[in-house]
């Protein structure tokens, strides 16, 4: 890219946020044009400034939905392009894409710079930044389930097994296992494994 | 850009035209070059033949294949399909014989399908194509492409999407992502009897065409047309079928015929 990108960064994780900081205005091809920790004065100087790409850098704690929230205005209503930078984490994947986010990258996977970089610019030029396992997860939660089938995911979520599911669910053990066959295919998983993971992730999701 | 290749990722090249392959291959015989040819096809079945025997890591796959093999036709045949629009070129064989191809996305994106059940993670996809509609990338990442990379590129950002695809990454653009999102709704709401009558309401049949061709009543036919306004979040018919075509959910299989793919 020979145009300078426009930069900004919001997030309620300090460190990481001081490390962007330092890390951006050192590149000759980025302008910061700020940092923030609190959204709602992110997005007031968002849509002022009007960056490139605005960066955020969330984990899940108390009152982080602001932060997702940030980046639905920044992202919908002011069409600037978001990356989203968090731990592993599927529920925050899956809602900061629900929010408009053009690309998800993991903590983890940023301890190299040109990393971060490289998807900054990826995401400036409108590519979508994220795994290929992380966009097939992302697809399948768009798969609506009845609310017995709720129910059986958040059995299986907390792990139980098929005695105890059919004696929760009121049902026999045998159904149980037609159940799970059924949720099975219709979230084109592979086996009960994979099954049980998504149903974990999914536990995460609806406690927060 | 990741600049660090490790070792040459092994590549198959789907494609019908001899001169992309050509291309690719002179690509790949660079120095610095991470992609290296392990074969090509020019048909689906010929893919999953080579494939089999070859075991790549990516398989770069252009959409717009012929069904199985390359078929005679006649002289009628080819004036019928050619009205279609569906892309049909004659093309001289050297067997002297007319050789007939018809061409269509659907075969490429069958063959991801194949390709995914048959090797399911032992290798990656990329798709390509020199159409860009973002329906139809969003077709190819909801058959199983790693991403989708346009055809007519330049050579860095081709061999930069197989690199990034080798390595894990998806790689497609933002605006095919959210029609792609739009697809997959529609694709988890909708019963196996609608898409049944999605299909001949795409084609232009009316109520009554529909539940003679069904063998149901035209009550019951109104009722689904109903349901599928509903799930496409459009009023009318008309609109059901334009939003179909638009999201790529209803394509031409290149022979005159209507495919809906959910």
């Amino acid at each position: 890219m020979n145009e300078v990108l426009r930069l900004f960064v919001l997030g309620n994780m300090p460190l990481m946020v001081r490390r962007m900081e330092s890390l951006f205005a050192r590149e000759a091809n980025v302008e910061l044009l700020g940092a923030a920790a609190a959204p709602q004065e992110a997005v007031a100087l968002c849509r002022e400034l009007r960056p490139d790409v605005v960066v955020v850098c969330v984990q899940r704690a108390e009152g982080f939905h602001h932060y997702l929230q940030a980046v639905r205005t920044i992202a919908k209503e002011l069409n600037i392009h978001v990356l989203v930078v968090g731990r592993a984490d599927t529920l925050l994947m899956v809602w900061a894409l629900r929010k408009g986010a053009s690309g998800f990258v993991e903590e983890e996977s940023i301890k190299r710079e040109e990393v971060l970089l490289d998807a900054v610019e990826r995401v400036a030029c409108g590519q979508l930044v994220l795994t290929q396992a992380q966009l097939k997860t992302y697809m399948r939660s768009y798969t609506p389930m009845s609310r017995r089938e709720r129910e059986l995911i958040t059995l299986l979520g907390h792990r139980l097994d098929d005695d105890e599911i059919a004696a929760r669910m009121g049902i026999k053990p045998a159904s149980v296992r037609k159940y799970v066959e059924r949720l099975r295919r219709k979230l084109e998983l592979r086996n009960r494994e994979e099954l049980c993971a998504f149903a974990r992730d999914l536990i995460d999701m609806s406690d927060t | 850009m990741t600049k660090e290749y490790r070792s040459p990722y092994g590549v198959v090249v789907v494609d019908d035209s001899e001169i992309f392959i050509k291309g690719l291959q002179s690509l790949a015989m660079n120095e610095n070059s991470h992609v290296q040819l392990l074969g090509w096809a020019h048909t689906p079945d010929e893919a999953l033949k080579v494939c089999r025997r070859v075991r790549p890591q990516v398989v770069v796959v252009d959409l717009c294949l012929p069904p199985t093999s390359h078929t005679h036709r006649n002289r009628a045949t080819m004036r019928r399909t050619a009205a279609s629009g569906s892309g049909v070129h004659p093309t001289p064989s050297t067997h002297g014989k007319q050789l007939v191809r018809y061409t269509s996305p659907i075969y490429g994106l069958k063959l991801i399908r194949a390709l995914c059940e048959q090797f399911s993670d032992s290798l990656r996809i990329l798709a390509t194509s020199s159409r860009k509609e973002d329906a139809l990338v969003a077709q190819a990442i909801l058959a199983g492409a790693g991403g989708f990379v346009d055809r007519d590129s330049d050579p860095d950002a081709f061999l930069d999407a197989i690199a990034r695809v080798a390595q894990g990454e998806a790689y497609l653009d933002q605006h095919s992502r959210q029609v792609a999102e739009e697809v997959q709704r529609i694709r988890k709401h909708i019963t196996p009897r609608e898409k049944e009558v999605l299909r001949y309401v795409c084609m232009g049949y009316s109520n009554q065409e529909i539940a003679e061709c069904l063998g149901i009543k035209v009550r019951t036919v109104e009722s689904y047309v109903r349901s599928l306004c509903e799930k496409f979040g459009v009023r009318t018919r008309g609109q059901v079928s334009a939003e179909a075509w638009r999201l790529g959910i209803c394509m031409s299989d290149g022979n005159g015929g209507v495919i809906i793919l959910l």
